[in-house]
């Protein structure tokens, strides 16, 4: 019964600075885009409900700055991810050559129970520059390949193209992560009992919060 | 020693107790008798004391310890931190006057406020009614109304201040949840609070269950929503859904962090992720930096840092708003 748990996807976007990651979220939270660019200070996050496969699910999406890597919020801040997503700019090398970095990084800081399997999703951000490429889709997705097959998505956070896309599978791939991690407790007493709702078995007394 | 529940043990090993036990044992707890009354304040303090503090305020059931893992945290981080706990007044407004007084007494003009359940409900009056004096609020399972309460108690609150302490124990152990499914850790915050009850008086119990359950709502608060930060277990909590949702709307451009933590005491059971959200929080203020006392950022990478202007100025601008326009724009529920 109070299997009323709502699912709540943690996902954590990494990546050099100024690659693209606020713009990202932005596009895709609040379907805005701007030519400015404000570094982004410490990490922020925002919230957006989706639906994957008919399920209503929560993304909880948290921006960082390219320009701290090490945040000083400490593991609890990568603690309980369910998806990171590594963004680079596909007209800047650079930034495609620290991918390895920010993903090392974070399986170090995260230090989730499957490492190989974590999921991860890379963004060849700004493909809207695409006659300044420097980095070619065969090459980044050489990478993908060699990290135990990261899905790799060209997007521009400019034009909006393929940002839905690319965070659909985003959360489908976190939702295929998402699970209690803490054992359920169930306390010896309880007897399974269809017609009974547990939570109105409590003795009289007021209703308050606690 | 009174009352029928002194029993209650910890049903699984729980790290709680020896955490608390460790915290005690460099943290003592403190004592304000309020001037010309009989009201006594306990505190919890740690941290900078020449900072603004972020002052932490429980809920119907608990006490100043509920957040000593944050108490700990946080000022190991750079923040001071005080845990108060609010002797027994009649009512929201005689509450407030007291919680000025404290304020006072802790020589700080203005603070921070995190407020669980009965406390972040207390912490918006005092918002409404001292707004100068209070910079943020950080509202943790908590609401904005009590009329739901107050009809659920029905003629039951009206009893309350004729009722002997023994049945009031009980009834406060009662309203805690006390069985199906939830996390171990969820199940231990339970166990702990409910052993920490015992050290109430019966008219901390009597003032809290009527603050609680005597219908009263918050005034509208002159703070910004961008200064509030709301937080919410995942799953049901005691917090009835209309009230939930009530809160969420009346601060509808606030922060609205989702916790993975479920129960009504993420700040015991899942500690680190409440301090997380409340770290971030503060860092939209620029009153503290905040970096932990030994982990520092090496040497080189703190020239790198952008300068700390007031992030809440660097909000003001109109490409950053946007970020921050309203995390609820998809939320089917609003
Ligand atoms: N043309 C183009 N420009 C982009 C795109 N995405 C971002 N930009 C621009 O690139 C600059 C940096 O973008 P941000 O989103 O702020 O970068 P960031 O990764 O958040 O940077 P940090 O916060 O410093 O880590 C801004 O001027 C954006 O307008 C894109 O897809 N195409
Ligand atoms: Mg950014």
């Amino acid at each position: 019964m109070s299997a009323k748990k709502k699912v709540l996807l943690k996902v954590i976007i990494l990546g050099d600075s100024g690659v693209g990651k606020t713009s990202l979220m932005n596009q895709y939270v609040n379907k805005k885009f701007t030519n400015q660019y404000k570094a982004t200070i410490g990490a922020d996050f925002l919230t957006k409900e989706v639906m994957i496969d008919d399920k209503l699910v929560t993304m909880q999406i948290w921006d960082t700055a390219g320009q701290e890597r090490f945040q000083s919020l400490g593991v609890a801040f990568y603690r309980g991810a369910d998806c990171c997503v590594l963004v680079h700019d596909l007209t800047v090398p650079k930034t495609f050559e620290s991918l390895e970095v920010w993903r090392d990084e974070f399986l170090i800081q995260a230090s989730p129970r499957d490492a190989d399997n974590f999921p991860f999703v890379v963004l060849g951000n700004k493909a809207d520059l695409e006659s300044k490429r420097k980095v070619t889709a065969a090459r980044a997705t050489q990478w993908c390949k060699s990290k135990n097959t990261i899905p790799y998505h060209e997007t521009s956070a400019a034009t909006a193209q393929n940002v839905e896309a690319a965070f659909q599978e985003i959360a489908r791939r976190a939702l295929k992560q998402e699970h209690t991690e803490d054992p359920i407790y169930l306390p010896e007493t309880l007897t399974l009992n269809a017609n009974q709702n547990i939570s109105n078995n409590r003795p009289m007394g007021p209703d308050c919060a606690c | 020693m009174e009352g029928g529940r002194n029993e209650v043990v910890v049903t699984s090993s729980s790290s709680i107790v020896s955490d608390f036990a460790a915290f005690r044992s460099d943290c003592p707890l403190k004592k304000f008798a309020q001037p010309h009354s009989h009201l006594e304040w306990t505190y919890f303090q740690a941290g900078p004391g020449d900072a603004t503090p972020l002052v932490f305020l429980h809920g119907t059931s608990s006490t100043a310890a509920a957040f000593f893992y944050q108490v700990q945290s946080l000022s190991r981080k750079g923040y001071y931190v005080i845990s108060a706990q609010y002797p027994a007044f009649s009512s929201p407004e005689e509450w407030c006057k007291g919680f000025d007084r404290f304020l006072d007494a802790m020589k700080c003009r203005a603070a921070h406020i995190v407020g669980a359940g009965l406390g972040g409900f207390l912490a918006q009056h005092y918002a409404a009614r001292y707004p100068a004096r209070v910079r943020s609020l950080v509202l943790c399972n908590s609401f904005a109304s009590t009329y739901a309460f107050a009809a659920r108690a029905g003629t039951w609150s009206s009893l309350i201040p004729v009722m002997p302490s023994m049945f009031l124990r009980q009834a406060m152990q009662d309203t805690l949840p006390q069985g199906g499914f939830m996390e171990m850790s969820a199940k231990q915050a339970i166990d702990w609070v409910g052993q920490q009850m015992n050290d109430l008086s019966g008219e901390d119990l009597a003032s809290r269950l009527s603050l609680n359950c005597t219908g009263s709502q918050v005034p509208s608060l002159q703070l910004e929503n961008r200064q509030i930060t709301i937080l919410e277990s995942n799953g049901e909590t005691m917090v009835p859904d209309e009230l939930r949702r009530q809160l969420r709307i009346q601060y509808g451009g606030a922060s609205f962090a989702e916790l993975k933590s479920r129960g009504d005491f993420p700040y015991l059971s899942r500690p680190e992720e409440v301090t997380l959200f409340i770290e971030v929080h503060m860092r939209r203020f620029g009153d503290f930096i905040g970096y932990p006392t030994g982990d520092t950022p090496a040497a080189g990478y703190l020239e790198e840092l952008p300068s700390w202007e007031d992030p809440l100025a660097l909000r003001e601008e109109p490409e950053r708003r946007q970020v921050w326009k309203n995390p609820f724009e998809d939320d089917d529920l609003l």
